[in-house]
């Protein structure tokens, strides 16, 4: 509170600095199509041709009182304007060429210094997506994908991901940030400890971020995907940034009715705005039914999103507010169910739901005089999560099988399960989230560049009040677990804080136009023990993008504006909550295994090691980006070409480590089981103490990703006559995948009674380079006289391919089951025992995999009737598609090919 | 005529006078060699005894075996001073040989009557007829389904193999081992180096232990491995009995995760497995089975029978040369009987030579066919009770039998 107090006495204080000169014409150069300010346009004395100013970042610009002069605005792109002073002070420049009333339905290339992509609502009511995921095959190096809602789906950009969770930093460090407010991730839990079958690992999100089947589109305005060098002001990223902005206002009643091969959407919203109040209100709901295959009722994943957005503006003659607030609920449910016909029994289930309720408040205070402050944010933005997985397993073993239960270190007996129970497994989470960030914009008058001062903080707070694994550990699901319940509560909140500054320069030259955008921004955790490696560090993440635009010039008779821009920029993504406290794990070892035919006389005993997997040596992820851009516009045919280097040598992953434990392993041949009258008694067996090796994982920082590619577009005019507009748009991506620790490898082979005892340690592993090059090649046709659009994309493939890392097949070193560590020597190859340690990768097993061209062609229509308020559209992708087969190896490799299709109508009263 | 008889009686008489008158003529080395069936190697004669007993004079002569002496395979006897005369040799004694590698034993008895020992003919031979020693221990059945519980959950742990000694001669099971191959009769590969004409590939050993001749088995009579010697049916009840089987396969861990169920029955020796988790047989068939006497040591056949094999992998849009390790090999020549296991409808070759066994058998003939569940795979027996073995198991067994020992 005392913060907030000096934070509103501190804009005060800014906003009194400069209220005085009365002596001064103000002005606002605005877009004359968009109404957007227009940022550094030099505003000159028409007569003198001598300049006065340039406009700053919102557009304004104050000059000295003159009321004779007359003024000359130009800035590239626009037509320059010669004008009188005119009374209201807006000046409004015309495009050179106009996008007026032009309907674009793909991703544009941002016209700022940072390399991202929009997605307009109409782009989207064009490609008909079910969830967030199937935007992306709008961006540069996107394909359109068949939708898969029976799996998390998670955002990968600019790279060919494995699936490998070693390698998901990539899309845990993509923010999502809905109208403001972060999706937040940080505390998600929800795994199934100890699980081994596809229908729970399949559907594990944990440490791979947002799962965008779970961001419906209907209530989505515009999507800005940062691909390259995001501002200081967004942090915890790696990767990626997704800016979601959802509409407000309007005076719409809308209903949306979706259905496509796998799924069936409704969506439906009423709008209300009262334009004299500047009062907002948006409500929708929304609700998606997907199955993984449509004759299987039991598989199936359901979302309901509801949200109020409320927006209120008061306008004074000295400054703006606006107060914004959401409430958001969403839910998301995957259902996986045996059938009875086929199957055992009606327990046989899989569900997990996800229920977050979020509440977002915003306020925005923006000057409208003359002063160095121009604009405060205030963002507040909370969500609790309810989340809950439930298995359940009728498990009827085949083998007398135990469940560990001791949480002690030590000897205990262990139980011995019933061969038939019916087994339960929770996992409950409830994250609790809570975001503040406060932004002030600053502004230094200057009459040759514009500028503006970007000041910001922010914390985030990541807590989990959910009881986390909750099962009857006398009756597991999974009959191999390591860990113990432990309620979540337990794990300390994770906080993170962040202080951020950034300036924007534009200067207008008369040899062409500079842009500068140079922020930093710190960051550290809090509240984590001193033990951690992160404890008090502040982590720096500086971002540079620098254009230079020049002057306006023709070409083949056309305007042209050409821009080359460079940036380079560190980002940092903070280790989750399960990375950074993993779940202990209780290593057991059987001293005594004895069967005995009366089930009272049956004895387990183990030797029960604890080991705490935390690794606190653990520091956050860390990508530095490079990238070159060049934007060239001819007459308004535009074509951006980028290329970019990520390196992320940091990345989380999950490696095993191996350690020597010693039990008794006790001789039961001895005992007569006929004389028995109760358990055998382990005083009584004679044993001998057995050094064996087991492993345990932890979480570092030693997986590298680099992303290198170069990413185009080209954006032609809409044609006249024909109404068509050409869009290519493509990537060629390399991603190469390495890690950088030694990676450990004990074999399964039994050799004379016992699992082969040593553990060989290789220097590195899973390594992999992948290409791919894709280019997308989209015409769009909008007939305004029938209200008809329509769009057919060639997608080509024109090739990928895949390598793996060529890695040695013989250790480096090896752990003998004593813990002793040894260095590998020639002739260990033939030794009995060590000779397993050798890996059997061979030579093809490194050589380049290649698979050539692939085109799929995909078609769009859209129509809208009665007077725009029905609109109706379907998609059939893949309509026709082109893989020839090819040779591998001397292999024939054929590729099929399924079309698929949706249809949707939506209603505008 | 009354005369003539006379004359002849005298005639007789005199002739009889005659050779009382010369002294009988004792021959000073009789030479009995005992013939042995041709297939018995390593045989060692013991408790043997002959003896010759005179028709006429009812003297009985008894050689000791200590005079047996071994020539090739079989034995000569050296009986010193007989008198010529009629003789009824019986010679006994207790054979200890191997058969096909396989030790083994029998007691016999041969006997020659009404043979005339004399000057001129004094060897005689003694051929043991009264077994053959043909055949030897064959896999009788392989339950590798397993059963399935009321609720319908596949149940593994009641699977089992028997073997059975299918000659006249009792044989010894020490040493022998329960092969798994290690490629599947599923999937095709072409290995490098092809070894199959002189080796099986294993992806499992696991061997009857003993100090060599502590597990004979009667002619006809089998021995029951199970993966589990428990009463199956006490937690299961659709299960078997297998507290009575002879050997399990326990797999001792220690690790929790894998707990193996140690019954009453004694233990194979694991000489080698592929898994570090608990053993079973493939529970739909997709590798072959074969029982080997091994013929080295544990040490010397872990050193030195590790088989490096490569091949062409294709999957899907790729195709890699890849090493499949974890492969041991025993010579086809230890291998008593092999059977290739497969289902139809995903059969692509036979993973053992054909001449260990030129056909293959099945339970379901489609891939994941519930309806195979409880049954097995049976060797047929000919009209007097012996199995059928041309080396051929499309010929010599019957597919999805009922498993022998399901309820009873």
């Amino acid at each position: 509170m005392q913060l907030i107090r000096y934070i509103i006495l501190a804009l005060l204080v800014l906003n009194i600095q400069l209220a005085d000169a009365q002596t001064l014409i103000n002005g606002i150069v605005l877009d004359s199509e968009t109404m957007e300010p227009i940022i550094g346009a030099t505003v000159a004395d028409a007569k003198k041709g001598k300049a006065l100013t340039v406009t700053q970042a919102d557009g304004s610009f104050a000059i000295p009182k003159n009321n004779e002069v007359e003024l000359r605005i130009t800035s590239i792109g626009y037509k320059p304007l010669v004008t009188a002073i005119t009374p209201d002070g807006r000046y409004l420049l015309q495009a050179e060429v106009s996008q007026l009333g032009e309907v674009v339905v793909t991703a544009q290339e941002n016209r700022g210094l940072t390399t991202s992509s929009r997605i307009e609502k109409h782009a989207m009511e064009h490609l008909q997506p079910s969830s967030f995921s199937d935007l992306l095959e709008l961006i540069p190096g996107g394909r359109s994908i068949d939708p898969s809602l029976s799996t998390p789906n998670n955002i990968h950009i600019r790279e060919i991901s494995t699936g490998n969770s070693n390698y998901a930093t990539s899309s845990l460090g993509t923010s999502f940030i809905i109208d403001g407010a972060p999706i937040s991730t940080g505390a998600n839990m929800q795994y199934l400890a100890g699980s081994w079958d596809d229908m729970a690992t399949s559907r594990d999100n944990t440490n791979a971020g947002v799962d965008m089947r779970g961001i419906a589109t209907d209530d989505i305005e515009r999507v800005e995907i940062v691909r390259g060098i995001p501002s200081v002001e967004y942090g915890d990223l790696t990767s990626g940034l997704v800016k979601i902005e959802r509409r407000r206002g309007g005076h719409d009643m809308k209903f949306r009715l979706k259905a496509d091969m796998g799924s069936k959407l409704f969506y439906a919203a009423k709008d209300f705005e009262w334009e004299q109040h500047r009062l907002t209100l948006n409500l929708s709901a929304d609700y998606l039914d997907a199955k993984a295959d449509p004759r299987n009722r039991l598989e199936n994943y359901k979302r309901v999103t509801i949200s109020t957005r409320l927006q209120k503006q008061w306008e004074q003659t000295d400054y703006m507010l606006t107060f914004s607030s959401n409430i958001d609920f969403s839910r998301s449910l995957d259902n996986d169910k045996e059938d009875i016909d086929q199957s055992y029994s009606a327990e046989d289930s899989y569900r997990s739901s996800y229920n977050r309720y979020a509440l977002l408040t915003a306020l925005q205070f923006k000057t409208k005089r003359p002063s160095w402050l121009k604009s405060a944010d205030l963002t507040v933005s909370t969500s609790l999560e309810n989340d809950l997985i439930e298995r359940t397993r009728l498990v009827q073993l085949s083998r007398m099988t135990v469940a560990p239960l001791s949480k002690e270190e030590g000897e205990n007996d262990a139980y011995i399960l019933p061969y038939k129970y019916i087994g339960h497994h929770e996992v409950e989470g409830k994250p609790v989230n809570a975001y503040v960030k406060l932004n002030a914009r600053l502004q230094i008058p200057n009459n040759r560049v514009s500028n503006s001062l970007l000041l910001g903080t922010d914390w985030n707070l990541d807590k989990n009040l959910g009881r986390g694994q909750v099962f009857d550990p006398m009756k597991p699901v999974y009959t191999g677990i390591s860990s113990r319940q432990r309620s979540l509560k337990e794990i300390p909140a994770n906080h993170r804080l962040s202080a951020y500054a950034e300036e924007n320069v534009k200067w207008p030259t008369s040899i062409g136009s500079l842009e500068l955008t140079a922020g930093i921004r710190a960051t550290t955790m809090l509240n984590i023990d001193t033990e951690y490696a992160m404890k008090g560090k502040l982590y720096w993440d500086p971002r540079i993008n620098v254009g230079y635009s020049l002057p306006r010039l023709s070409l083949f008779g056309q305007p042209a504006f050409i821009r080359i821009a460079a940036g380079i920029g560190q980002h940092t993504k903070m280790p989750t909550m399960e990375q950074l406290f993993p779940d202990m794990l209780y290593i057991d070892f059987i001293q005594l295994n004895y069967y005995h035919d009366n089930p009272d006389y049956r004895r387990i005993n183990l030797m029960t090691y604890i080991v705490n997997p935390r690794n606190t040596a653990l520091e956050p992820a860390r990508n530095l980006k490079k990238e070159v851009s060049i934007d060239i516009n001819i007459g308004g045919n535009r074509l951006a070409v980028t290329a970019f280097r990520e390196k992320m040598t940091s990345g989380f992953r999950m490696q095993s480590y191996y350690r020597t434990y010693q039990y008794k392993q006790y001789d039961a041949s001895g005992i007569e089981a006929a004389s028995l009258t109760a358990q055998p008694n382990l005083s009584d067996l004679p044993y001998t103490v057995i050094n064996e090796l087991a492993g345990y994982g932890n979480y570092t920082n030693g997986s590298m990703t680099l992303k290198e590619g170069i990413e185009y577009t080209l954006e032609s005019k809409r044609f006249p006559v024909i109404l068509t507009r050409l869009t290519i748009n493509g990537a060629y991506f390399r991603t190469t995948y390495d890690n950088s620790i030694v990676d450990s490898y004990r074999p399964s082979q039994v050799i004379d009674n016992r699992q082969i005892q040593y553990v060989g340690l290789y220097a590195n592993d899973d390594g992999s380079v992948r290409e791919s090059f894709n280019t997308n090649f989209t015409l769009d046709t909008d007939v305004p006289r029938l209200k008809l659009g329509f769009s057919l994309s060639a997608q080509c493939l024109w090739f990928t391919t895949s390598q793996r890392k060529e890695i040695s097949n013989y250790p480096v070193q090896y752990i003998a089951p004593d813990g002793s560590i040894h260095e590998w020597r020639e002739g260990d190859a033939d030794d009995m025992y060590l000779r397993w340690l050798v890996r059997d990768y061979t030579s093809s097993q490194f050589e380049k995999n290649r698979v050539p061209f692939a085109m799929n062609v995909n078609m769009k229509v859209t129509k809208k009737l009665f007077d725009d308020r029905l609109h109706i559209a379907m998609f059939c992708n893949k309509l026709w598609a082109y893989t020839p087969d090819y040779d591998s190896r001397g292999t024939t490799i054929r590729r099929h090919v399924t079309p698929y299709f949706g249809l949707e109508m939506n209603i505008k009263l | 005529m009354l005369k003539s008889i006379m004359m002849m009686l005298a005639l007789a008489m005199c002739l009889t006078s005659c050779s009382s008158d010369d002294p009988i003529p004792v021959i000073p080395t009789t030479m009995v060699t005992l013939e042995v069936p041709v297939n018995l190697e390593n045989t060692v004669l013991s408790n043997a005894n002959a003896t010759l007993t005179n028709v006429e004079t009812k003297q009985v002569t008894t050689v000791e075996g200590a005079k047996f002496v071994k020539d090739g395979n079989g034995y000569k006897i050296m009986c010193n001073d007989l008198e010529a005369g009629t003789y009824n040799v019986v010679v006994t004694g207790h054979l200890d040989f191997t058969l096909n590698g396989v030790a083994g034993q029998k007691d016999f008895e041969v006997t020659s009557d009404n043979v005339v020992i004399s000057e001129t003919s004094h060897d005689l031979k003694m051929v043991v007829s009264t077994f053959t020693a043909q055949g030897g221990f064959v896999i009788s059945e392989i339950f590798f389904t397993g059963t399935s519980t009321p609720e319908g959950k596949s149940y593994s742990g009641d699977q089992y193999i028997i073997i059975t000694n299918n000659s006249d001669v009792t044989l010894y099971a020490d040493s022998i081992a329960v092969l798994e191959s290690a490629f599947l009769t599923t999937a095709k590969e072409d290995y490098t180096p092809d070894i199959m004409s002189t080796h099986f590939s294993v992806q499992a050993c696991y061997m009857i232990p003993g100090n060599g001749k502590s597990v004979p088995v009667e002619p006809g009579q089998s021995l029951k491995l199970a993966l589990n010697a428990i009463n199956h049916t006490t937690e299961q009840p659709n299960s078997i009995d297998l507290s009575n089987a002879d050997f399990e396969f326990y797999d001792e861990t220690s690790n929790p995760n894998f707990t193996d169920v140690d019954g009453n029955a004694p233990n194979l020796d694991k000489w080698y497995c592929y898994t570090a988790t608990i053993y079973q047989f493939h529970s739909r068939g997709f590798n072959s089975m074969a029982i080997a006497k091994m013929q080295t040591s544990k040490e010397d056949w872990l050193e030195n029978y590790v088989y490096d094999a490569t091949y062409l992998f294709v999957f899907g849009d790729f195709s890699k040369e890849m090493t499949k390790s974890g492969i041991y090999k025993v010579p086809n020549e230890w291998i008593l009987d092999g059977v290739n296991l497969s289902v139809e409808s995903v059969r692509e070759w036979n993973v053992l030579d054909a001449s260990i066994d030129a056909g293959w058998t099945y339970c379901g003939k489609v891939d994941r066919d519930d309806t195979r569940i409880n049954k097995s795979v049976i060797r047929k027996q000919d009209a007097n009770g012996k199995y059928v073995d041309t080396n051929n198991s499309t010929n010599d067994f019957t597919p999805e039998a009922p498993a022998s020992l399901l309820n009873k």
